[in-house]
């Protein structure tokens, strides 16, 4: 066995999970809020006024990340719904708790920035085409997730069923990614591609990429923190959560 | 002033970026509450016999 993989399997274990990642969150806010400074900032006075949008673009130094972000959380959830029904690993169980209120979070700021960016550049704020929609299924997704896990009493029941849930939703994922391209819409395609060269010009592609991995590194700061909060209240009768709290600093 | 207007932009850049650092605030600060929360629970249930 690799040394990865059992650093992965010991991380499954909650107490090496809450001691040992208490560093990893500090350092993953740190980066995290330090970059989104760089990079709003860098976006909001260095960067000259776009051709066509003027100064509402810079709304897309919020509004790109978020959105991103707020997909791939969901696909991690989906992913760790897997795991959760077939090995029934508890941390799978314990980051879909941890990141769905992230995930909500970041949808909704994508629509209001979104709606926001709309009024001046489409001269109106919302549109019922299908990528305004379908992020705003991926919101109500998301809401569901948590909803069901409030709404359902015995731990084990909530994660079987918000997994089937972020399985079954995953299926809006590619209708959200692809919509621009299945279907006339106000949006415009995706700009940042893996294997075509980008659609931006550098000056504002370096400040945009910037806030999109600041962005990816401070929800993971905040899945974690937010884990950890999860490990300890779950173990909380347990006696290494007793000593381990009863060692802490105040 | 330029700044701050931004030819009539203004009012929804400067929106969009209050909005954003309220919610990735509260984002950031929700998981420490929530672990002092529960820090608080173990210490008490180690105090009770």
């Amino acid at each position: 066995m690799n040394i990865l993989t059992a650093t992965f399997h010991r991380l499954t274990s909650p107490e090496f999970f809450y001691s040992k990642t208490r560093v990893w969150v500090f350092c993953l806010y740190f980066l995290g809020i330090a970059g989104l400074l760089t990079g709003s900032i860098w976006g909001l006075f260095f960067v000259p006024p776009e051709k066509f949008q003027g100064d509402s673009f810079r709304i897309m130094f919020i509004h790109v990340p978020v959105a991103h972000l707020a997909q791939m959380i969901y696909m991690g959830i989906a992913v760790a719904g897997a795991i959760y029904l077939i090995w029934r690993i508890k941390m799978a169980d314990i980051f879909m708790a941890a990141a769905a209120p992230v995930g909500c979070i970041m949808t909704a700021l994508a629509l209001i920035s979104g709606i926001v960016w709309g009024m001046p550049t489409w001269g109106t704020g919302w549109v019922w085409d299908a990528r305004t929609t379908s992020v705003l299924v991926l919101f109500f997704l998301f809401f569901g997730l948590i909803a069901l896990r409030q709404a359902i009493g015995r731990r084990e029941r909530a994660a079987f069923a918000v997994s089937v849930l972020a399985i079954i939703g995953a299926i809006n994922i590619p209708i959200i990614k692809y919509s621009v391209e299945w279907f006339a819409t106000l949006h415009q395609p995706a700009s940042i591609t893996l294997t075509e060269q980008s659609a931006i010009a550098p000056v504002f592609l370096i400040p945009l990429l910037t806030n999109i991995a600041s962005m990816y590194v401070f929800a993971a700061g905040v899945v974690l923190a937010s884990m950890r909060a999860h490990v300890l209240e779950r173990h909380a009768q347990t006696s290494w959560a007793q000593d381990t709290v009863g060692g802490e600093e105040p | 002033m330029d700044l701050l207007y931004m030819d009539g932009h203004g009012i929804y850049v400067w929106s969009i970026y209050a909005v954003g650092f309220v919610l990735l605030a509260l984002a950031g600060t929700y998981p420490w509450l929530h672990l002092r929360r529960v820090r608080r629970q173990v210490k008490n249930d180690e105090k009770s016999p």
